[in-house]
């Protein structure tokens, strides 16, 4: 992993990974499989929230995030992958029931296309930001901003046009929000490792950081608990049958309840009660096992939406998940070998 | 803290106290003037109010099908105003933003106004107020208990807890003001900051339990903040009308509810740092940054529109279509293109930098957005439910003079306090402007050195 980040430029990387994600795709997966939207839709989440945290810290003008600002930007080349990857994932398209009977909004080519260039916007625009920010121009808070909103628009697709749309005519109108604060949560989850990492090499740079993304990790949490209960209330409270049956399909299969149990101990009580604590707020290892846990629970969730809808295989999930980190993974032990130690 | 800078910034803090303290001493005739006009609205509201008790509530608009109108809309509109007082207080401190201490005062000062004003308009919508007791769960022996699983008696609870906390978080931030308050005055007035600055005397010991008590209740108002107007959204998410039952109305009414507010902080700033000469603690950098926030806001609300209209579009359901096409075209249609202008384009104008320092220009536009998102507020409620499923029930809403005064009445009553508060409170916190000058004195030195 190490001698692939240094040596390997980040374009190539991106081309082997999706070249094996297509392969692995093609040898484990039938065209009704959907397996492989876990993982796109997971670490497009994490990547791009990742990018869009340092960019509101920008907006924000905040400076504790200062120190681990570039190397959060560092991550942005990665969001090049995710068009690639939703461009093999386009195999298995026809899994939406809407495919068979095509309208003038929900018809393939148009769902492709659009959602390529979704995906392919906070890419170009990080671009342009990260750059900016670099050079401490005079436009990074417009390319800040730029980012933000294309971000909500990617996430916003990712949520409505192909996760909502397995379920059509089902309706969410908070699902889109909802994506892009679950995208930051993750990203600020990743954040915790890349600091948490940096501050043992350099304490004195990172360690204020470390500490303030454990506070803004337990802010997302509460924050996570509000939306997720705002969805959940209205549409149960409610009791109209067709939007009922979205919840009732889930609590009725014992592995998806487990399962959603699971996501709020992860993503809400977990991280809420533990991050109370001052002391657990600056124990590193406790901290990254919460991060962990939030990750997961991030899958998990995005399990329960998908197993309802399409075909999922072990493998199908699996190896395009773990493929897909490996360019993450492999930056952040790139950073952490090329952090000099100041202890 | 060296002793050597708090005693070089001792002429600065004793100018700090002369100023806010100095902006408490007797009223000019302009302000007695504004107290008068706001008093008289205020009591030709609470006439109006006798009188429709008195007659009933047929003196209203309200009927069949518009059940909710201009008082439903001005609850939500006063509440959503509250909300800025805590996000500005509470969230701006928690966050460490230092330009916080320009509004915070006047923000929490304008949540207990505004959560009164609001809590007068469930009474006045009631028609019958001695019946208000329905709404609190009280132990009695008829069994007669309030329905909990109305989202109306949540409002209750939600309102109250938010009223309760805006309440004690405003008074805590005052407490080592009063103390400076209490060595300015003279009299009777000094013996009242007495008793309020509960015995204060900036000890360490002091300073030590207030960080740590004003800490905690910013950490417990904030998800108030969210938790209040989410409440008053499911009054009417909960409900299956169209254009009404929609998971987007918590986060969106939260935002609506921010941007409101602090375009009333701006509105009721920017005038008043004039008059009370106080163009050096409440400076235009201080409004840039503000006017971001608003900014912000209004994007997360153009997207809730958005989102709402694309997704009545994409559902396909041919009754959220038509509310939506409604609102747009129909009777109400002049309302809601103003409220887009005002909500969505208008804000835009924020993004150029001169536009966000011009104070007229953002006092302007403050005043736009107070219309619009009371516009909005009435869109929301009248058109859904003056066009719900049947067409056999269709029909509009005008709102009669008796509302419309009882309206200008609430606005009235805001100013009044908000008058009296100007000169019996400090609007600034005293404390929040010296303890940053010391830092960033200290600062300096750090980097001198």
């Amino acid at each position: 992993m190490k001698m692939m980040s240094k040596k390997m430029p980040v374009v190539v990387q991106i081309i082997l990974i999706a070249l094996v994600v297509f392969i692995m795709d093609f040898i484990f997966t039938s065209q009704s499989n959907i397996s492989i939207l876990v993982g796109l839709l997971f670490w497009a989440g994490v990547g791009q929230g990742l990018i869009a945290m340092s960019a509101a810290a920008d907006l924000a003008q905040g400076k504790w995030i200062k120190s681990i600002k570039p190397y959060m930007q560092e991550y942005y080349p990665l969001l090049a992958m995710f068009p690639i990857i939703f461009i093999i994932f386009s195999i298995h398209a026809p899994a939406y029931r809407w495919s068979w009977e095509p309208g003038t909004w929900l018809n393939l080519p148009f769902f492709i296309i659009r959602n390529t260039i979704a995906y392919l916007l906070p890419f170009i625009v990080a671009h342009f930001y990260v750059m900016a920010s670099r050079k401490s121009s005079n436009k990074t808070q417009l390319a800040a901003v730029l980012y933000i909103v294309s971000f909500v628009v990617c996430q916003s697709f990712m949520a409505y046009d192909q996760v909502m749309s397995f379920e059509y005519p089902w309706i969410n109108t908070l699902f889109g929000a909802f994506f892009f604060i679950e995208a930051m949560y993750a990203g600020i989850a990743f954040s915790i490792f890349l600091t948490g990492l940096l501050s043992w090499k350099d304490s004195s740079g990172f360690k204020s950081s470390f500490q303030d993304f454990t506070l803004m990790l337990m802010g997302f949490a509460l924050m996570w608990a509000g939306l997720f209960y705002s969805q959940y209330l209205v549409i149960w409270y409610g009791n109209i049958p067709e939007e009922v049956s979205y919840i009732a399909t889930r609590m009725e299969d014992p592995m998806i309840e487990k399962m959603g149990i699971f996501t709020l101990l992860t993503l809400f009580l977990i991280p809420f009660l533990l991050l109370v604590s001052r002391k657990i707020k600056s124990t590193v290892p406790v901290v990254f096992g919460i991060a962990f846990l939030v990750l997961a629970g991030l899958v998990v969730e995005r399990l329960i939406y998908l197993i309802p809808v399409g075909d999922l295989s072990v493998m199908g999930v699996i190896m395009p998940l773990v493929l897909m980190g490996i360019p993450f993974l492999a930056l952040l032990r790139s950073q952490y070998s090329s952090t000099n130690g100041k202890n | 803290m060296g002793e050597d800078t708090r005693m070089n910034l001792e002429p600065y803090f004793q100018q700090v106290e002369t100023d806010v303290l100095g902006a408490m001493s007797k009223p000019r005739m302009f302000y007695w003037i504004a107290l008068a006009i706001s008093a008289l609205a205020f009591a030709g509201g609470l006439t109006l109010w006798g009188y429709q008790i008195f007659k009933g509530m047929g003196v209203a608009g309200i009927t069949h099908p518009v059940g909710w109108g201009v008082y439903i809309t001005n609850l939500v509109f006063w509440v959503g105003i509250a909300h800025s007082g805590t996000l500005i207080s509470a969230v701006l401190f928690l966050f460490r933003a230092q330009f916080r201490s320009a509004y915070n005062r006047i923000a929490e000062a304008m949540t207990v106004i505004a959560v009164m004003t609001a809590g007068l308009y469930p009474l006045i919508h009631l028609g019958r107020v001695w019946r208000a007791y329905f709404l609190f769960p009280y132990p009695n022996q008829r069994l007669v208990w309030a329905n909990f699983r109305s989202p109306l008696v949540w409002d209750v609870f939600a309102v109250s807890t938010y009223l309760t906390i805006s309440m004690i978080f405003f008074y805590v931030g005052m407490i080592p003001d009063f103390a400076a308050a209490r060595r300015h005055f003279t009299g009777i007035r000094q013996k009242i900051y007495n008793g309020l600055s509960l015995g204060w005397q900036g000890t360490t010991d002091q300073w030590r339990h207030y960080n740590r008590l004003y800490m905690f209740l910013a950490a417990f108002a904030t998800p108030l903040v969210v938790s209040v107007h989410s409440v008053v959204s499911w009054d009417f998410a909960m409900s299956i009308v169209p254009g009404w039952h929609s998971t987007i109305f918590a986060p969106y009414f939260v935002a609506g509810a921010i941007f409101s507010g602090i375009a009333m902080v701006i509105t009721l700033t920017i005038p008043m740092r004039k008059i009370l000469k106080l163009e050096s603690y409440i400076t235009v950098d201080h409004y840039e940054k503000i006017a971001k926030v608003l900014l912000v806001t209004a994007m997360i609300v153009s997207f809730s529109y958005i989102i709402e209209l694309l997704l009545a579009l994409y559902s396909g359901n041919i009754f959220e279509i038509s509310i939506f096409k409604y609102r747009m075209l129909g009777h109400y249609r002049y309302f809601y293109w103003l409220m887009i202008f005002c909500n969505v384009l208008l804000p835009l104008t924020l993004f150029i930098k001169k536009a966000r320092r011009n104070l007229v220009y953002l006092f302007i536009l403050s005043l736009f957005v107070n219309i619009g998102m009371w516009l909005e507020r009435f869109i929301i409620i009248v058109t859904s439910l003056a066009h719900e499923y049947n067409p056999y029930s269709w029909g509009t809403y005008t709102p009669r003079p008796v509302e419309i005064g009882i309206s200008i009445g609430s606005f009235g009553m805001f100013f009044t306090f908000f008058l009296i508060f100007s000169k019996t409170l400090p609007v600034l916190s005293i404390s929040e402007i010296k303890e940053q000058k010391e830092h960033l004195e200290q600062k300096e030195k750090g980097e001198n050195q």
